[in-house]
């Protein structure tokens, strides 16, 4: 048996501006990054093929990839191998003029074994980007509402907002940087991370400010709490990924990615951000 | 064991029953022995194999047409006569009772083109917009349905989808078959006309269309060569109306004279020939000279008595085809393949998939597992909360079995999202419970339990309005990854959860 030494943690030592200016700035770094992609590529993330258009195809090729290069006429993004599956790779085109159908007959000429074909044409995969901001926008201003209902204070509300609000835009900001593409599972995962974010601040809320007793005592208390969720959680979809990666499940893959990142930046937005926030509105009342 | 004070415990318990017998292979109907995962539960796509298309209907629809004082084939007609590419079946003007109605044209045309063709028809026109009316979607579906039941691509599914901003899809779901298969059967409207081809004095040939699918009343099987009709047929039987038509007009262009019989011929000058054609979406597929017996019958007017004509074709594989379109119907408007999605998945990637799934999710409670043992080293703690946790994804897996979900890879990354926000919860009441040592009285457990299910009840609302948009929008795979987390926190929050906390208390002897 273990447990977190959350008393070791030296909040005492630092300033509420000390420890929420960590992750303020890269909050603002992420917001630049954002911003500076959307002025260089007209979109703050990197959208996948199921925003922009384009063909995934899942095929055998019994000679590698040099086949698959000299095989399709049309610009290649990607070529990725399956680990689990010999000579098994996914092969992805963000082009908008090359149709499934060519890349099928392609593949049958060249005597591919086709196992799986994925393709969005671009006024849909426009549709579905507008759709899945809105979904977002939607969760998080839900999200917002939900919780300034449920403490009815504006400082602490905003301050688990505002850790939510982190727990999404790092998360993107760090995809970019990687060159991880946004789609339908990465914006679940952020959907997710939305959950788990709200979890653990509204653990550390209700500790500090419904409960009696020394204010240090009761944030020690959600810490020791909220490390076990969220170590458990991380370890469970580090594993989750690690064997969705071998194994060539896209989609749990990049849910997965997304959501490590959101978990290690949920504890700082958790514990630096909401936690200083905290004690300077508590202070105040005193 | 107080039943009242342990009805939580109670209903975990009898879920729990109740969901392995629903998903256990004993209630399963299948009879294959082969699939290790053999449980009583449905997949989708993703799991199983087989091809999704989303498509639209290509088309623009001219709202509030006031067709007064004009015959709706008249109509068609004449603005039929703007687009010299199109064929009748390309345009339909529905007219109401009082003489106002749609006109619908099935064709990629620009907007200015099709507002042009209206105004010189003389038509006034209310709004003009892309997309179909709901008559020809109700149509498409119908006839799609026929041509999957014809074709022998069993279990395929037709449904209609609407995105936020008003355009309307066909989703078409086939297990088990690969995309061409099914782009194959889809990608043409399937739209068979009889056309004749006549000398005339004017021009260098003639044709007229003499028969469409609306003529014909009932459709045989198909026929193998025989000694008079030289390749694979299909007999039908034309409807009175289209049998008096037919009759009609090859009486008038000279096909009920037994001279112009077998003139269909390479020997004789092409704007000599006596031809009928048959016509496969504006395609001729098939030529051939009358037959001295039907020109005899036409030629006496007996043809209206028995209403047979034989629809032949090159080869078995096209009039199979033949005999599908035939039967099915042409679909009222085309699908536009290139503005939509196309998914497919071969069956043994899918029975990877779900194989994987499974393994991954097993693997992650694993995970879980090992670390609450670690973190709590009691197993009174650890060991009931990993059984409850493992019990919200067999009961929702009971569930979703009952309702008949088709789980899709969307729908496992939803199980694995209940697995992390119900282990984050239960943490939270071991948590609770436990603080500051022991705990006393059930008094002091029943105040901290409170606490703690105040704050697990806050993160559910949360998450709940926080995924509800996605179970409502129709944005593909993220909608069933919403419903069942959804679903999976509200099972978690009013019965699993607070079980655990029931268990807590028996297990540390609470009286």
């Amino acid at each position: 048996m273990f447990e977190f030494n959350v008393e070791s943690f030296p909040f005492k030592k630092y300033s509420n501006k000390q420890l929420a200016s960590i992750p303020l700035t890269l909050l603002l770094v992420s917001i630049l990054i954002l911003g500076g992609w959307f002025i260089a590529t007209g979109s703050p993330v990197n959208p996948g093929i199921e925003f922009t258009g384009g063909t995934e195809i899942t095929l055998i090729s019994d000679g590698g990839t040099d086949p698959i290069y000299s095989t399709f006429n049309w610009p290649i993004d990607s070529i990725r191998p399956i680990a689990t599956q010999t000579n098994a790779y996914i092969v992805t085109f963000q082009s908008s003029t090359v149709q499934p159908e060519q890349l099928e007959l392609a593949s049958s000429n060249a005597g591919f074994e086709v196992l799986a074909v994925q393709s969005t044409s671009p006024s849909f995969g426009a549709e579905s980007q507008t759709l899945a901001l809105l979904g977002i926008m939607m969760a998080f201003i839900g999200m917002a509402i939900v919780v300034f209902f449920l403490f009815r204070k504006l400082v602490p509300s905003l301050a688990v907002v505002l850790s939510a609000l982190g727990d999404i835009l790092i998360p993107l900001a760090i995809m970019n940087l990687l060159g991880i593409q946004l789609s339908l599972g990465t914006v679940a995962a952020l959907l997710m991370l939305i959950g788990y974010s709200v979890d653990s601040d509204i653990l550390l809320t209700n500790h500090i400010l419904k409960r009696k007793g020394n204010f240090y005592e009761s944030t020690y208390n959600a810490m020791r709490t909220g490390l076990t969720m969220t170590f458990t959680s991380l370890s469970a979809i580090t594993v989750m990924t690690i064997s969705s990666f071998l194994f060539g499940v896209d989609l749990l893959t990049s849910i997965g990615v997304v959501l490590i990142f959101g978990l290690l930046v949920d504890l700082l937005n958790t514990y630096l951000l909401n936690f200083s926030l905290l004690r300077w509105y508590v202070e105040g009342l005193q | 064991m107080n039943i009242r004070s342990n009805w939580r415990i109670l209903a975990l318990s009898i879920l729990l029953i109740l969901s392995v017998i629903v998903i256990s292979p004993i209630g399963s109907t299948s009879t294959s022995t082969s699939d290790s995962l053999d449980l009583n539960l449905s997949y989708g796509l993703d799991l199983s194999g087989g091809t999704r298309v989303r498509a639209p209907l290509v088309g623009w629809t001219a709202e509030e047409v006031s067709f007064v004082g004009y015959q709706e084939s008249n109509v068609e007609e004449t603005v039929l006569s703007q687009f010299p590419s199109l064929s009748r079946s390309d345009v339909d003007a529905k007219i109401g009772s009082d003489g106002i109605g749609t006109f619908e044209i099935f064709a990629d045309i620009p907007v200015e083109d099709f507002k042009l063709a209206l105004s010189r028809a003389n038509l006034s026109y209310g709004e003009i917009r892309p997309g179909v009316t709901t008559q020809t979607r109700k149509t498409t579906l119908e006839v799609l349905n026929k041509k999957f039941d014809e074709s022998g691509l069993t279990g395929a599914t037709v449904q209609q989808s609407t995105t936020p901003s008003g355009q309307y899809f066909i989703i078409i779901e086939v297990p088990n078959y690969n995309s061409n298969e099914v782009r194959k059967l889809v990608e043409k409207r399937g739209s068979v006309e009889v056309m004749i081809q006549f000398p005339t004095e004017t021009k260098e040939w003639g044709t007229v269309v003499v028969l469409t699918q609306d003529d014909i009343a009932t459709v045989g099987t198909v026929q193998d060569p025989t000694v008079s009709i030289g390749s694979p047929h299909v007999p039908v039987t034309l409807t009175e109306e289209g049998a008096s038509n037919f009759q009609m007009y090859m009486q008038q262009y000279g096909f009920s004279s037994q001279s112009n019989s077998n003139s269909c011929t390479n020997s004789i000058p092409r704007e000599l020939r006596y031809c009928i054609h048959t016509v496969l979406d504006g395609d001729i597929v098939y030529s051939a000279s009358i037959s001295p017996g039907l020109s005899t019958s036409l030629a006496k007017g007996e043809f209206i008595n028995s209403k047979n004509f034989v629809m032949t074709s090159t080869n078995r594989t096209n009039a199979d085809s033949l005999r599908l379109n035939l039967r099915a119907g042409a679909l009222p408007a085309p699908l536009d393949l290139d503005s939509g999605t196309i998914n497919f998945v071969s069956p043994s990637l899918a029975e990877n998939f779900k194989i994987y799934s499974f393994l991954i999710g097993l693997i992650a409670i694993l995970a879980v597992a090992a670390v609450v043992f670690f973190r709590y080293g009691e197993i009174k703690v650890a060991f009931p909360m990993v059984i409850t946790a493992l019990s919200e994804v067999i009961i929702l897996l009971g569930f979703s079995s009952g309702i008949g979900l088709a789980l899709d890879l969307s729908h496992i990354a939803g199980f694995i999202a209940v697995i992390g926000t119900g282990v984050d919860d239960l943490i939270i009441i071991a948590d609770e419970v436990m603080a500051e040592g022991s705990v006393s009285s059930a008094r002091i457990f029943r105040n901290r339990f409170r606490a703690a299910f105040w704050i697990i009840g806050a993160a559910a609302v949360t998450t709940i309005v926080a995924l509800s948009p996605l179970a409502v929008l129709s944005l593909g795979d993220l909608r069933g990854f919403a419903i069942v987390t959804i679903l999976g926190v509200l099972i978690g929050v009013l019965i699993t959860r607070p079980a655990y906390g029931d268990i807590l208390k028996l297990l540390l002897k609470l009286k």
